[in-house]
């Protein structure tokens, strides 16, 4: 099942707010510091891209929204964090599958990540392929969506936590909630 | 124009007034001052957060598998400390070392203090008087309102005198509070709306609130008030700012009437001298207390400006009980990272017994979900590597599996918060067994509750039990009032008083011993009631500020 229209704009709008509200809440230096998305290449934003397409329910339709907005602001060692991880797994969907993890089939992708062992592995920042497949990718990428509406939506939560959505929905009756 | 005439970290010539703390209380006599074209430099033992970096800050707040402890960086050799007392006393979950300060991680709720606070002991025979009323605060609190922006309402039929409105309307009621509210009608509690400063709506350059809900530990849109508000617009004006300079002792001159200069530790191991024509510590009620008492001298042997051996005592806290239940309600639809009503009902009291308390009325919230989706870590072994019912999820079946750990009845908390009067025990003094990466002397917290604050708190026990009760809460658990919780609101250390002997600075947050040194920091506060202490912290500075200015 796909987004309806009026729930994929309201998505758009969301991931609109939350960036404007972002860059209004950052000092100039932060703002310049938004280059550093030069940082993650095109190439490596498809990779993150088709691993959040597994990760997100079918309902999200547009990964890349949340894709952009986790890249931005995160601080240039995370990022390294996150250019290695999808470096390791770009080799190794070579290695089994002949092509980068974002040619692979959805099927692939999801087969490649339970073969690496990245659904039973902890979380590790600096750990083995796997650990940081899931820290920094996998997990970073859950939190991108779960700190969303196009997530939590998926569970009744229309403003969740770590979203910027605005303070008067907590003051809402449940019966006006999206349950 | 900040760094005028020095560099670095090296100190500045013929500063004026040398501030030691740049939380709420340093970053607003810092403006006070430097807004008068004072030369101003500010010393903070902490580092600066930039705004940039608080997306990140929430990120490692919510995720369940970031390690690395405290998103404000509390908890190293700089912050070590002892508890030597009747609790474990927390001390670095309950402080901030930053420029902003503890004001970085506070939830932001700003009451004034009532006036029978300030007449403890010729009300009621306890503790002591303040030396000035309430009366003598309540412009400076006004003022205090403006300068951190409160939205506030004037429905609380308990609150003391005001005369002007608050800068910015209320935060709504929830519908959590209308059920709090039905329960409580039958018991006769009131509640009402929570000043706070926090914006709902624009206000002083920052946004409304865009509801994060991460006010505590960190709000990413501003739109809570911290510390760094105020230091940077005492930068603005010309105020000079040295982050990670933490103070190590003050000098002072032959005679002892005056303090003569800040000997700071920069990262680098040097130290430094900043002179002063007056020196204002403002580093909490800890950390103030522990730098008169390193500053220890020939003259001043029990520590500097302690001729009256107060410094460090009278520690006080609010010590707090939560009571938590499962009601048959729906949680909030969406969450909130503060709360929205109070009832400062049993605050006002003439019969002797159990003190004041406040009663906080917690929203709440809808489940976190980066709690329930963020994993990793399922290490059954499986049979073969296509077995996929086996390990984490992710897709549509983590969404299957969060649903069925959804629903069900709905966790209500209600906090009280009570008084406790200052003892003269209650003590924050060195722990000379035991160094900081400077090799200082750490400051040990000898904390106890009192018999007082636990009179207070079996009330307060029983109140909560009727509350639940009310809700047809089931599960229900009330902290032990032999381990309450603390609020970490630190008070006392450096109480202010009219009499040399019993107190350590006087009506105009000098102490008494030395003429140019000032403390703005609620370890002036001589009692501590039973309401959050920033508001009061920042009229106090207002007050001191001007007495400074006076000086200069």
């Amino acid at each position: 099942m796909r987004l309806t229209r009026r729930q994929t704009v309201a998505t758009v709008l969301a991931g609109g707010l939350a960036t404007s509200a972002a860059l209004q809440s950052l000092p100039a230096r932060g703002r310049s510091g938004g280059s550093r998305e030069a940082d993650v290449t095109d190439a490596e934003t498809q990779s993150l891209t088709a691993l959040a397409e597994v990760v997100s329910p079918a309902d999200v339709s547009d990964p890349a929204v949340l894709v952009e907005g986790y890249l931005r602001y995160q601080p240039s060692d995370s990022r390294e964090g996150i250019r290695e991880a999808i470096a390791a797994l770009d080799t190794q969907a070579r290695r089994r599958y002949g092509g980068a993890f974002a040619t692979l089939s959805a099927a692939e992708r999801e087969r490649l990540l339970r073969e690496l062992g990245v659904d039973r592995t902890a979380p590790v920042r600096d750990g083995t392929v796997p650990e940081r497949v899931r820290y920094h990718l996998v997990n970073g990428l859950l939190y991108a969506l779960y700190t969303n509406p196009a997530g939590s939506r998926q569970l009744g939560v229309e403003n969740p936590r770590g979203h910027p959505g605005g303070y008067e929905s907590y003051a809402e009756s449940p019966d006006e909630g999206s349950r | 124009m900040s760094g005028a005439n020095a560099t670095g970290r090296h100190p500045s010539e013929d500063a004026d007034v040398c501030i030691v703390g740049g939380g709420v209380a340093g970053g607003i006599v810092a403006h006070r001052l430097a807004e008068r074209d004072y030369d101003v430099v500010l010393l903070e033992a902490g580092r600066r957060f930039d705004r940039a970096e608080r997306h990140r800050q929430m990120e490692d707040a919510l995720r369940p598998d970031v390690g690395g402890g405290d998103v404000w960086e509390m908890g190293g050799e700089r912050d070590r400390y002892t508890s030597s007392g009747e609790f474990d006393y927390p001390l670095n979950r309950t402080r901030v070392k930053g420029v902003g300060g503890t004001t970085l991680h506070w939830l932001g709720i700003t009451p004034r203090l009532h006036p029978e606070d300030f007449e403890m002991e010729s009300r009621y025979g306890l503790a002591a008087d303040w030396p000035f009323g309430y009366e003598t605060l309540h412009r400076y609190y006004a003022r205090a309102e403006r300068e951190l922006g409160v939205a506030g309402g004037t429905d609380n039929p308990f609150a003391p005198p005001r005369e002007t409105e608050f800068p910015m309307p209320a935060f709504p009621q929830s519908h959590a509070d209308a059920v709090f509210q039905a329960a409580c009608d039958p018991l006769g509690i009131t509640l009402h709306s929570v000043p706070q400063a926090r914006n709902s709506e624009a206000y002083d350059g920052r946004s409304q609130c865009l509801g994060y809900s991460t006010c505590t530990p960190v709000c990413p849109s501003g739109a809570k008030y911290s510390g760094d508000v105020h230091v940077r617009k005492a930068e603005a004006e010309g105020a000079r700012v040295i982050d990670r300079a933490p103070v190590q002792w003050l000098d002072h001159d032959g005679s002892g009437d005056s303090v003569t200069a800040a000997v700071y530790r920069t990262p680098d191991g040097d130290r430094h001298r900043q002179s002063a024509r007056q020196f204002v510590l403002a580093a909490g009620a800890v950390e103030t207390a522990r730098l008169l008492l390193l500053s220890r001298s020939g003259q001043y042997p029990d520590g500097l400006a302690n001729s009256s051996g107060a410094v460090g005592r009278y520690f006080m806290d609010h010590p707090s009980i939560e009571a938590t239940g499962l009601v048959d309600e729906p949680p909030n639809p969406n969450p909130i990272g503060f709360h929205s009503s109070e009832s400062h009902q049993f605050y006002d009291h003439e019969a002797p017994g159990p003190g004041t308390l406040k009663l906080e009325f917690k929203n709440p919230d809808p489940v976190s979900l980066p709690d329930l989706a963020v994993r990793g870590g399922d290490s059954r072994t499986r049979e073969d590597v296509f077995d996929v019912a086996v390990g984490d999820a992710w897709g549509d079946a983590l969404v299957e599996r969060i649903e069925s750990q959804m629903g069900g009845r709905t966790a209500f908390t209600v906090r009280a918060t009570a008084e406790q009067l200052p003892l003269a025990d209650n003590r924050v003094g060195l722990d000379h067994h035991n160094t900081d990466d400077a090799g200082n002397p750490v400051p040990d917290v000898d904390f106890g509750v009192g018999e007082h604050a636990r009179e207070t708190l079996e009330f307060a026990a029983d109140l909560l039990r009727d509350i639940m009760d009310e809700l047809d809460a089931t599960d229900v658990s009330v902290d032990s009032v032999d381990d309450p919780r603390h609020a970490s609101h630190h008070m006392g250390t450096t109480r202010m008083g009219e009499d040399p002997e019993s107190s350590v600075v006087d009506a105009r947050l000098r102490t008494h011993d030395l003429d140019n040194l000032t403390i703005a920091s609620s370890s002036v506060f001589v009692t501590a009631g039973a309401m959050n202490p920033t508001l009061t912290i920042a009229a106090l500075c207002l007050k001191a500020a001007e007495h400074v200015a006076a000086d200069l």
